[in-house]
């Protein structure tokens, strides 16, 4: 053997040495995932408004998967168009964690009636590393209660506000079946933005 | 405290510039290691060049030990680099795949373009052949491979995690399984070549 | 003098010693792995954005990536773009820079070309689906312990010491 073999193998061999004498990079795995989690809890972007959702049903968003996270009973009673139904105590089943791990093509989105429980199955779902999942900021309740029945803001608010007024009426009208959806869109000309969370590590050849 | 980029230390553009320099010296290891020739890379299967074997666990292996001692010292910070996730059927079968191109083709993709780059004409020729393969797989994505792709789905699994032991004791075995193969190798590649000329045995640079 | 240095390969683990730095690196600068059937993958989806873009947006298997930017506009393309400059600049150092095929003596440089593109055909199929290739699935996965890098370990070396027999004829 030649000397800078042996030199390198030795070198190779000491770092596999000194490496088994170091604990593990997560020697309490909850401990580093709770860490992560403070970070991402405090990640506004996972909130969705109802205004987000509803322009981007409209526009027939592929890559949009609405994930309803009460139980069965109360899916089978109303849900959102498309929606699929995941209840909250089996986010962790394998299919289930399968469907969700088609975050990074897909903009998951979950939702309950109000915002808690949706943030809840957040947190179990983020937990598990999986990332870029996103929560109905005010649940199916805002969705009635600001979307299809929109109030006329005061004459004095901003031109904003009604904007946002005239998207809601038009959306109140396509998801109660009033008009069809050309000529909605045709009434309120809306673009998809669906934010994109600026991705950090590039995501190697996955 | 690495990595750099991801902690926003450097901006992107001297991050795209590193890849590129960092890229440099990986072609160079390549090259210069006879990694342009398609025979010596096959030889592994056959015994009579083992380099890549030596090669490839070396780089791994120093990589991992290394990468696993800053992670200590607080040099790099290894749960802020891209780690990724296991998905192990598509793997294994993407993986078999794999080994046939191998086996039929004589390069890996890395090695194939450093073959195409410095004028080796089959090297070129592969490349197209992976550049249509991916076309394929790209338009057929959606019918034939994305549920198959996606299945089995196991979260960011770290392999001695997995095995139940500390991670520097895995590197540290790793590393004694890698120099004891290394003199396998050796002992296998003298006999396969016992009877070849002394001429075949230069043009693999023996 | 050339021809001796033409076939003069620097020491085995003294390369691989230089590409584990080059990975550690990788992981310390930008926290990515080694890589380059990711590069191959955005070249691909760069020309399909470049033609369509609504197909390519609509594709779920390009839709993500062209969503979030160019395609090109990624670390891992430029790395491999210095794998190309890193390899000429060796293949000239050493007198390498040259037109030839590289194949065993005993077949047709049209049988070894048909090969190479066949071969070249599974890779594309197979890094897609396995997510990654030698380098970016199991070199940068074993520098990080990771579960998929050893499975592709197994399924590519272990595959091809299964498969060897069958494909003789084109190396011995």
């Amino acid at each position: 053997m030649k000397k800078i073999s042996i030199i390198i193998l030795s070198i190779m061999f000491l770092l596999g040495l000194w490496a088994a004498f170091l604990p593990n990079v997560k020697p309490h795995l909850e401990k580093v995932k709770n860490k992560d989690l403070a970070i991402l809890i405090n990640y506004h972007q996972r909130y969705l408004t109802v205004d987000d959702v509803a322009k981007a049903l409209m526009q027939k968003d592929r890559f949009l998967l609405l994930v309803d996270v009460r139980n069965p009973e109360q899916y089978k009673s109303y849900t959102l168009p498309g929606a699929i139904n995941m209840p909250v105590d089996s986010i962790l089943n394998p299919s289930n964690l399968q469907i969700l791990s088609g975050s990074n093509v897909y903009n998951i989105v979950f939702f309950s009636n109000g915002t808690s429980l949706a943030d809840k199955a957040w947190l179990i779902a983020t937990a598990t590393g999986i990332k870029n999942l996103h929560v109905l900021k005010g649940g199916l309740n805002a969705w009635f209660n600001q979307l299809l029945q929109p109030k006329r803001p005061p004459d004095w608010a901003k031109q904003a506000e009604f904007k946002k007024y005239e998207f809601r009426k038009a959306a109140a009208r396509f998801f109660t079946g009033a008009t069809t959806a050309e000529q909605s869109s045709s009434k309120a000309p809306v673009k998809v933005q669906v934010p994109v969370k600026k991705k950090q590590v590039g995501g190697g050849c996955e | 405290m690495g990595p750099l980029y991801p902690l926003g230390h450097i901006s992107e553009p001297t991050n795209l510039l590193i890849g590129f320099f960092i890229g440099m010296l990986f072609g160079w290891g390549l090259e210069a290691s006879g990694f342009t020739n398609t025979r010596k890379l096959a030889g592994v299967f056959y015994g009579y060049d083992m380099t890549v074997l030596k090669v490839f666990f070396t780089a791994a292996l120093t990589a991992a030990a290394g990468l696993f001692i800053m992670h200590h010292y607080g040099i790099i910070d290894l749960t802020q680099i891209f780690y990724p996730h296991t998905y192990w059927l598509p793997t294994l079968t993407g993986g078999l795949l794999m080994a046939l191109g191998f086996l039929i083709g004589g390069f890996c993709p890395g090695t194939g373009f450093c073959a195409a780059s410095t004028g080796k004409i089959d090297g070129i020729v592969f490349v197209v052949g992976v550049f249509i393969g991916i076309y394929f797989y790209a338009f057929t994505y959606e019918p034939i491979f994305e549920k198959f792709r996606n299945s089995t789905f196991m979260g960011q699994v770290n392999i001695a995690d997995w095995l139940g032991i500390r991670e520097g004791l895995f590197i540290f075995i790793m590393i004694i399984i890698a120099i004891g193969s290394y003199i396998f190798a050796d002992w296998v590649q003298k006999k396969v070549n016992k009877n070849k000329s002394k001429e075949e045995l230069e043009d693999l640079g023996l | 003098m050339e021809k001796n240095l033409r076939r003069k390969y620097i020491n085995p683990y003294l390369g691989g010693f230089l590409i584990g730095i080059a990975l550690i690196a990788a992981y310390y600068f930008s926290g990515e792995g080694l890589g380059s059937s990711g590069a191959y993958k955005r070249f691909v989806i760069a020309s399909i954005d470049a033609i369509s873009h609504t197909y390519a947006l609509n594709s779920h298997y390009s839709g993500a990536i062209v969503k979030a930017g160019h395609p090109l506009n990624t670390w891992l393309v430029f790395e491999l773009l210095g794998v190309v400059a890193g390899a000429i600049l060796s293949a000239a150092v050493y007198g390498r820079l040259k037109w030839e095929i590289g194949k065993s003596p005993k077949i047709t440089n049209k049988t070894r070309l048909i090969a190479a593109l066949i071969g070249g055909i599974l890779w594309g199929v197979g890094t897609q689906l396995g997510r990654g290739c030698t380098s970016g699935l199991i070199m940068s996965g074993m520098a990080v312990n990771s579960l998929s890098g050893y499975i592709g370990l197994l399924a590519v070396f272990g595959g091809g010491y299964l498969f060897a027999y069958f494909f003789r004829k084109l190396w011995i």
